[in-house]
């Protein structure tokens, strides 16, 4: 999804809160996803943002504002989540 | 014989309730939470960054962290002077408040967001706090009806709050109400 997506505009980015990076290493070995991810070490990023559940996932648009949030693991593969996606890059 | 039992155990229980039966109880009151570690500046500070809107709160997160961001734009204008923004922005805090209390009425000192990560929940002494203000600014303005109503309106929070948790935060904020309700204006 984040290679057919990143040709149209979109960025994938993940952040990892306030977990040793040892930790965060060692679980991207064993997982096959291209996603970059960033590290909150001291949870500044997570307190900005007012997450309270993990996994919580926002998308930003253009302008910079965030523009949808959902709070556990969402499929943005499905229906319903590659339609906001298209939605939001139809914007210029 | 039934009445002879029940006054037998009715006697037996006053005898073994420690009140009843000639001893003190111990009543250990416990030490108001202090303010370096529960108090209005670090309660702004934790709700600082993406800014919630009414129309997308959906939480009660959401409502606590919508009313926090209001008060701290309140109590800026509050401090400039800019009394009619401020009167705004306390009353759009208390409307955040007002949602949240209908589902978590208790202030909390360790109110935990998910494992590991607690933060200072005070809604009731928020909304205490918003009061005071409006009451100032009604007085600055020669309203003492309205100033004196919304001052009660805050010790009512005040005392909701230092029933959950007693805070020294709380213990002075109902300090200054009561001299403010004390000192009415004719």
């Amino acid at each position: 999804m984040n290679a057919a997506y990143q040709t149209k505009g979109l960025i994938f980015y993940r952040i990892n809160s306030k977990e040793n990076p040892e930790v965060v290493r060692g679980f991207l070995e064993k997982e096959s996803l291209q996603v970059p991810v960033l590290l909150d070490r001291t949870g500044g990023v997570e307190r900005l943002f007012g997450v309270w559940v993990h996994p919580t996932s926002y998308l930003i648009g253009r302008d910079g504002k965030v523009r949808y949030r959902t709070m556990g693991v969402a499929d943005w593969n499905s229906l319903q989540g590659t339609s906001v996606i298209d939605q939001l890059l139809k914007e210029r | 014989m039934n009445g002879k039992r029940f006054f037998t155990a009715l006697i037996l229980g006053l005898l073994l309730l420690p009140d009843c039966g000639g001893v003190t109880p111990i009543v250990t009151e416990k030490a108001p939470i202090p303010l370096k570690q529960a108090n209005q500046e670090q309660v702004l500070a934790e709700n600082e960054g993406l800014r919630i809107v009414w129309e997308d709160a959906k939480d009660v997160r959401d409502f606590y962290r919508g009313g926090v961001q209001q008060k701290a734009d309140a109590e800026k204008q509050f401090r400039e002077k800019a009394y009619t923004e401020a009167l705004k922005s306390y009353r759009a805090s208390s409307d955040f408040f007002t949602k949240l209390l209908q589902y978590l009425p208790e202030d909390m000192a360790e109110y935990t967001l998910y494992e590991g990560t607690d933060i200072l929940f005070f809604p009731n002494l928020l909304m205490a706090d918003n009061h005071l203000k409006i009451g100032l600014i009604e007085r600055e303005t020669g309203r003492e009806g309205p100033a004196q109503s919304n001052w009660k309106k805050a010790q009512s929070f005040v005392q909701k709050s230092l029933q959950s948790e007693k805070t020294e935060w709380g213990l002075s904020l109902e300090k200054e109400i009561g001299g403010l309700l004390a000192s009415k204006k004719n």
